[in-house]
């Protein structure tokens, strides 16, 4: 080894000491031509050269959890099923003992659970393989499987007159699978929002609702809105589509038995605003919509208080009288309990301006929230048992599910799924990530922004520079190791400086992350892969993805003429990553660091602001006298072939 | 050998009687209390200032170690002819009080180390200092000056808060013609403090927040009697701030929630009629609360330790007949707040201020006036001399924004077309050096949020007003 490494080192020395011989300044010159760049401070060798992915943290193996997803209770309360994504598994549990019973296999990251009326059958939302499986709950073996959307991650089941039937979220497809039960197949896959996430049936099975968690995509300085998506689970019809006004993060809904309610857990959010502070929720806030299921009519409620937030709310789930409702909040590691009978009376009272006021009221929630239950690190699910009395609560990032006595809310114990996972840095920075205790009144967490280290597809307006038009498209953490500098003027030189300090002061508004979790938290986002994007199983391209492909490491024109080489697509995007890590000037008004192109099908908006709402966009509306590259000589299926290479990336 | 151990036992013994003779104390017992004794027949007729009414000459500042004992104190201000106020340190170590050596001597404040009772004196500013309150990374907040007796008015320097690393000058926080003080720390980090306006003023007091630095000056709560004063703000175990409101020579203390301190003002002890004098958090989410005594021979101000949710003080925890006990803490490391990294930029002068909506008001009937035109900043030079800064164009949406000098009170009125004034902020405001503030609009309702859109002020040059140029403006591209 040492060996090889001498001879390499050597073969160096000898061609710098030929190119020096031969040009003095060929080096510079070299340099200065590959990167485009004027000065060369902030460029090395490394910018173009031995980049490999292979040896990055997100690529190496890491250690497995047993973090709790989904939940479903057999219909007897006898028996708890837990989705185990992290392990590949499904564990059963007994509610009484909370002991776990036994853990089955199941490939695919299986994510969402749902169980058949009469027990017999457990539906399993596989994320990673984009189908569901069927498991016996007698034998916990697989009997069944179908291919749904991209990414499922929730499921539901309903009985219609027309037979049983599941709804399936797929959140990286954004559409909803709707399947029957006997025969097992798909009935119809109509659009959802943005990253469909969690679906609610109502009591009488003719509706489903499915919350989305990302908002659609609009102009960069449009409000924003998420959706609830209703459909008709029979005839698998979306009936309607209704808008939450500022409002994205859902990732439960769950119908109220006695109210012609859906209730939906959002992050209120308020990113068109400069952030010059974060008190009174000036960034975002957690709230919970009310959509009338009758008229459609939408409520937003608040859930922090004045003084204290409860960041990251996620699951929810109704008593089966309908007076109570349970929210996690994933990032303030409580579960508020909401009485419904005093937010309806509160409702009764006001009038049609003070309701759609009310989210607004930081002071409004201890009108109607009677409690917070403290769980352990990142409750997200939640589930009750079938006669109300048992709260389950998915202790996320402390492999246990909290069992609270509904009634008089006290803990009764927990089911102990593993250890906490607290040796691995990388579960450690996760807990980190999902923390909201470091920022300013516990406000919001990393993940607020980043749900599963992804993009919430905003574009927020930081007030470093003044205050001003600095709205700033919110990137991806997923795939970021390896790609500094950071943000988007390149400033930052490693994510320790990114979420260090700087973040304290922009956003946390506190001290920094202490240095020892600030080290977790960076291992964690190292560790995150870039976002899974549609391939071919072999690996190859299609015929589109490779002309596409071919356009991409073009040299040429179609008509032979040469393309400068900083025209080049691959000239800034340079594999491996995609980026050469420097800054330039595409023609949207400045200098911009080059985003890397891995899991890029899943970002967008693209550009620094977030001003093009598809790959498209950037080359048809934003990149005038080919700013972004040599493309105004592709005809329109060039550019497709280009925008689904790209796609693959 | 034998030598050698002749020598060690010489030496523990020397050290032992060094460090006696350092004043080195054993380690405090858990929940000993620090009292601030006023002695029973002090006659305050001498008292210049406010603190010399509260602490009379001989007051002292006490540790009283468990099994408690009036007669088994050790008296930390032994050199100081007064003292009061004391706080106890996060680690439970260090006491920090108010204090002055002699009559005529102006108040300072002093720190005690509990474990080699070494008592060192903090500040050293014109007026005296009061009131210290402690950031998490150890500086000291003080009011100062101290108010003479005789009301406030104009014409008298108004205390504001001051910090003072530790070694360090004091550094100005607070920027009003309103009284200052009483500041204690939220466990978000923030100052919370009491701002009390001038006695020609029909305002009452009130209290207000601000970041570590002085940034973000924001109202808290407001009680509703103009005719009373508020003291002594101190955050509980159970999410509520206590104060002492003292109205009508009645003494009372009240809380707020923080979950909505604006609408959940209440008596803290509904039927309990004895003066409160002071009231502390202590371990167990208990009380320490000093109020009047009445059992006994003589009236007298003794201690109390209850519930946060008693209705009754009970009996007394400790009553000394010769001794008035004014206030108590406890030695015990507490919660530490968290703390804030400073947006300031002491280079620069000025700071941004972004009204969302002017037209946007709580305290306004909808639709009967006009919208706003531009607004009218408004700066208080000097206490009680108000002038414009400058005016400023409303948009279309009602918002505007203003680079302003920082570190001056700054109010505001908005102006129809024809220059009308339609709403009046006095100056209360304040920005620090690149400060970037931003409001709802005036008279904005207390803890709400904003709407979520983009002001057209933000794609507006910013208008820049000048001290200098008092009552002009100009446009600056951003």
């Amino acid at each position: 080894m040492k060996k090889r490494a001498f001879i390499l080192l050597l073969i160096l020395v000898c061609f710098a000491s030929v190119a020096l011989w031969l040009r003095q300044n060929y080096w510079i010159d070299h340099m200065r031509q590959m990167s485009g760049q004027k000065s060369l401070a902030n460029v090395s060798c490394f910018n173009c050269h031995l980049v490999s992915t292979a040896k990055l943290r997100w690529a190496q193996p890491r250690p497995h959890h047993d973090a709790p997803a989904g939940m479903a209770i057999s219909p007897d309360g006898k028996k708890i099923y837990i989705a185990l994504d992290d392990r590949d598994e499904v564990a059963e549990a007994d509610t009484t003992s909370r002991q776990v019973l036994r853990r089955v296999k199941v490939a695919g990251r299986p994510f969402g659970l749902a169980i058949d009326a009469a027990g017999k059958n457990l539906f399993v939302t596989c994320r990673n393989t984009d189908r569901l499986a069927v498991l016996d709950t007698q034998t916990l073996q697989e009997t069944g499987s179908i291919a749904v959307g991209m990414a499922p991650v929730a499921v539901a089941f309903c009985r219609t007159a027309a037979g049983d039937r599941l709804v399936v979220a797929n959140s990286m497809s954004d559409d909803i699978s709707v399947l029957s039960v006997s025969p097992l197949q798909e009935l119809g896959r109509p659009s959802a929002g943005r990253e469909p996430f969690a679906v609610a049936i109502t009591p009488d099975g003719t509706r489903a609702f499915v919350a989305n968690r990302m908002v659609r995509l609009v102009s960069v300085k449009t409000i924003p809105t998420s959706e609830v998506t209703e459909i008709d689970p029979m005839t698998a019809r979306t009936v309607r589509r209704e808008a939450l006004e500022s409002a994205h993060q859902s990732e439960g809904i769950c119908a109220v038995p006695s109210r012609s309610w859906m209730l939906t857990p959002l992050v209120k959010v308020r990113n068109l605003v400069p952030i010059t502070q974060v008190a009174n929720g000036w960034v975002m806030s957690s709230g919970l919509a009310i959509t009338d299921v009758k008229s459609g009519n939408v409520i937003q409620m608040p859930l922090d208080e004045a003084n204290n937030y409860f960041a990251d709310p996620s699951g929810v789930v109704v008593d089966s009288s309908g007076h109570r409702a349970f929210v996690a909040s994933g990032g303030g590691d409580v579960v508020t309990v909401v009485d419904l009978d005093r937010m309806a009376a509160w409702l009764d009272k006001a009038d049609p301006t003070t309701k759609q006021e009310a989210i607004y009221d930081m002071s409004l929630s201890p009108a109607y929230v009677t409690a917070r239950i403290p769980t352990q690190r990142n409750p997200h699910q939640l589930t009750l048992s079938p006669d109300g009395g048992t709260l389950f609560v998915a202790e996320r990032l402390a492999d246990s599910v909290l069992v609270v006595d509904a009634n008089n809310l006290t803990e009764k114990g927990r089911i102990i799924l593993g250890d906490g996972g607290l040796n691995d840095p990388i579960r450690r920075g996760e807990r980190v990530f999902t923390k909201a205790a470091y920022t300013f009144q516990h406000q919001f967490s990393c993940r607020s922004c980043h749900p599963d280290g992804h993009v919430d597809g905003l574009s927020y307006d930081f007030d470093t520079s003044g205050i001003g038009d600095n709205l700033l498209d919110n990137r991806s953490l997923l795939g970021v190791a390896g790609t500094e500098p950071f943000k988007w003027n390149g400033k930052n030189a490693s994510l320790e400086i990114q979420c260090g300090p700087r973040f304290a002061k922009v956003l946390m508004r506190t001290d920094p992350i202490p240095q020892k979790e600030l080290l977790d938290l960076t291992t964690f986002i190292k560790s995150q892969p870039p976002q899974r994007v549609t391939r071919n199983e072999d690996g190859t391209l299609t015929p589109s993805q490779e002309r596409g492909k071919a356009i991409f490491f073009a040299t040429k024109t179609k008509n032979g003429t040469e393309i400068p080489h900083e025209k080049r697509c691959a000239s800034c995007h340079r594999p491996p990553l995609y980026s050469v890590r420097l800054s330039f000037d595409v023609g949207t008004g400045g200098t911009f660091d080059t985003p890397h192109l891995l899991g890029v099908a899943n970002t967008a908006p693209y550009l620094h602001d977030g001003r093009a709402l598809s790959l498209e966009e950037i080359w048809t509306l934003y990149s005038t006298n080919d700013s972004h590259g040599v493309t105004s000589y592709m005809n329109k299926i060039q550019l497709n072939d280009l925008v689904e290479f790209l796609k693959t990336l | 050998m034998k030598s050698a151990s002749h020598f060690q036992i010489f030496f523990l013994v020397a050290s032992l009687t060094l460090l006696a003779g350092a004043g080195c104390h054993k380690p405090v017992p858990r929940g000993s209390l620090i009292l601030a004794q006023s002695p029973v027949n002090a006659a305050a007729n001498s008292a210049s200032d406010v603190l010399d009414l509260k602490y009379p000459p001989g007051s002292r500042v006490v540790l009283m170690e468990t099994p408690f004992d009036p007669n088994r104190v050790r008296v930390l201000s032994e050199s100081l002819a007064s003292a009061g106020e004391p706080i106890v340190s996060y680690d439970g170590q260090r006491i920090f009080f108010a204090g002055k050596t002699s009559a005529a001597s102006e108040w300072q404040i002093y720190q005690e180390d509990l474990t080699d009772a070494r008592l060192t004196k903090l500040t050293s500013v014109p007026g005296g200092a009061m009131n210290p309150a402690l950031l998490p990374d150890g500086s000291l907040v003080f009011a100062s000056p101290v108010p003479k007796l005789g009301g406030t008015n104009f014409n008298q320097s108004q205390p504001a808060l001051y910090v003072q690393s530790p070694g360090g000058q004091p550094r100005q926080l607070t920027f009003s013609s309103r009284s200052i003080t009483d500041p204690t720390m939220l466990s978000d980090g923030r100052i919370l403090f009491v701002s009390t306006s001038p006695s020609n003023s029909n305002s009452g007091p009130a209290l207000f927040t601000i970041n570590n630095d002085g940034t973000e000056v924001t109202a808290f709560a407001k009680p509703e009697d103009a005719n009373s004063s508020i003291q002594q703000p101190r955050l509980l175990a159970d999410d509520r701030v206590v104060f002492l409101v003292s109205k009508s020579g009645a003494n009372t203390a009240e809380v707020v929630c923080l979950a909505r301190p604006f609408q959940s003002r209440a008596p803290l002890f509904p039927g309990v009629t004895a003066q409160i004098g002071s009231v502390q958090p202590a371990g167990d989410g208990d009380l320490l609360v000093c109020a009047g005594n009445t059992a006994g021979n003589k009236p007298s101000q003794a201690l109390f330790r209850v519930s946060s949710n008693t209705t009754n003080l009970g009996t007394p925890l400790l009553v000394d007949p010769a001794w008035n006990i004014s206030e108590a803490v406890e030695v015990a490391p507490h919660l530490q707040p968290m703390g804030r990294l400073s947006t300031m930029d002491v280079t620069k002068t000025t700071g941004k201020i972004l009204c969302l909506d002017a037209n946007f008001s709580s305290d306004r009937t909808s639709g009967t006036m006009p919208p706003a035109s531009r607004v009218r900043v408004l700066v208080e030079t000097s206490p009680g001399k108000v002038h414009a800064l400058g005016e400023v164009p409303v948009q279309a949406d009602g918002s505007f924004l203003a680079e302003v000098p920082a570190d001056v009170p700054l109010g505001f009125e908005s102006l129809d077309e024809s220059g009308h004034v339609l709403h009046q902020e006095a100056p209360m405001l304040w920005l620090r050096p690149a400060e970037n503030r931003s409001c709802i609009g005036c008279h904005e309702p207390r803890n709400r949020a904003p709407h979520n859109h983009r002001p057209l002020a933000v794609s507006e040059p910013v208008i820049q007003l000048t001290l200098k140029e008092a009552g002009s403006a100009s446009r600056k591209s951003n």
